[in-house]
């Protein structure tokens, strides 16, 4: 539906991408996770960059590429994770894109991120309550999930910022 | 990035003003819980981790449990429990007072007598999420 749009110049960037936040999602995969409501979510940093470099379709392109391909090769693929990660990675980058649409003059990639990283977990956890437990009780997590999300949303802003000012001078990702 | 010392000279105002709002608003959400807590309906009773007895909070009812050590008996009244006397040393099952909440407990450790008040619907589990 999109494909046609897309020159083969940028169907080798968005894979670039892809490639890039599917490594970071198998990489982070195999860290120990001490605290299994943590994550980092260095994945998003491809997303991130894919909307601040391409565009908002192809950072969804992007996200949904990443999760299904990530999902498949760690072995959760139609798993309630699944629909849980694919649910809220869209609805993360759908609110970034249009953060960054409406207020990108003022908000930085910084706060895009954290904003995502906030809306993700919400997300996540709505989708939880209504496909998986359906017990109110569930959003006792809310704060356990969106505190550490504040701290890794700053810290994948930061990252994608410093990855985008190197990112934006290269010409091979001018269209 | 010419001397950036602090990652705050990244930051926009509107990206302060937002870091500080997520900030609030997830300690806020702690005060969800409270707002979440349900009354429950019934709980039930187990003694060395077996089940000894269910129980309605809805009429009112003195029950007696046999511990390990000797006897404590629960009063239920007005949808709420309480351990009114036990046998144990401590009494730390008495000093609990009353529970009323969907998941509270009371556990009286010497008498290994667990009560708790069943959540009204949906699972007793969470899921772990990868």
């Amino acid at each position: 539906m999109l494909m046609p749009f897309f020159s083969a110049r940028k169907i080798a960037q968005l894979a670039l991408l892809t490639g890039f936040g599917l490594i970071l999602f198998i990489f982070e995969n195999m860290l120990p996770r001490p605290l299994p409501w943590i994550k980092l979510g260095t994945a998003q940093i491809a997303s991130l960059l894919a909307l601040y470099l391409a565009g908002w379709r192809e950072a969804l392109l992007v996200t949904v590429a990443r999760v299904v391909l990530g999902s498949l090769i760690i072995g959760v693929l139609a798993a309630p994770t699944f629909y849980l990660s694919l649910g809220a990675g869209l609805t993360a980058i759908l609110a970034m894109s249009l953060l960054q649409a409406l207020w990108g003059d003022r908000i930085s990639i910084i706060g895009v991120s954290l904003c995502g990283a906030m809306i993700h977990n919400i997300a996540q956890l709505i989708l939880a309550y209504w496909l998986v437990v359906q017990s109110r009780q569930i959003f006792y997590l809310l704060p356990l999930l969106t505190l550490p999300a504040v701290f890794t949303g700053l810290v994948i802003g930061l990252c994608s910022y410093f990855l985008l000012e190197r990112a934006k001078p290269l010409a091979w990702f001018k269209s | 990035m010419t001397g950036c010392t602090s990652i705050f000279f990244l930051l926009t105002r509107t990206d302060k003003i937002i870091l500080i709002a997520c900030l609030f608003a997830s300690l806020a959400s702690f005060g969800v819980r409270n707002w979440l807590q349900q009354e429950g309906t019934d709980a039930v009773v187990e003694v060395n981790g077996r089940l000894y007895a269910r129980v309605s909070l809805l009429q009112p009812d003195r029950i007696r449990v046999t511990g390990m050590q000797g006897e404590v008996c629960i009063q239920v009244e007005d949808g709420a429990l309480r351990v009114v006397s036990s046998t144990c040393r401590n009494k730390i099952c008495m000093q609990r007072g009353w529970i009323r909440h969907a998941g509270d407990m009371i556990v009286c450790a010497p008498n290994r007598v667990i009560i708790r008040i069943l959540p009204t619907s949906g699972h007793p589990f969470d899921m772990i999420t990868g």
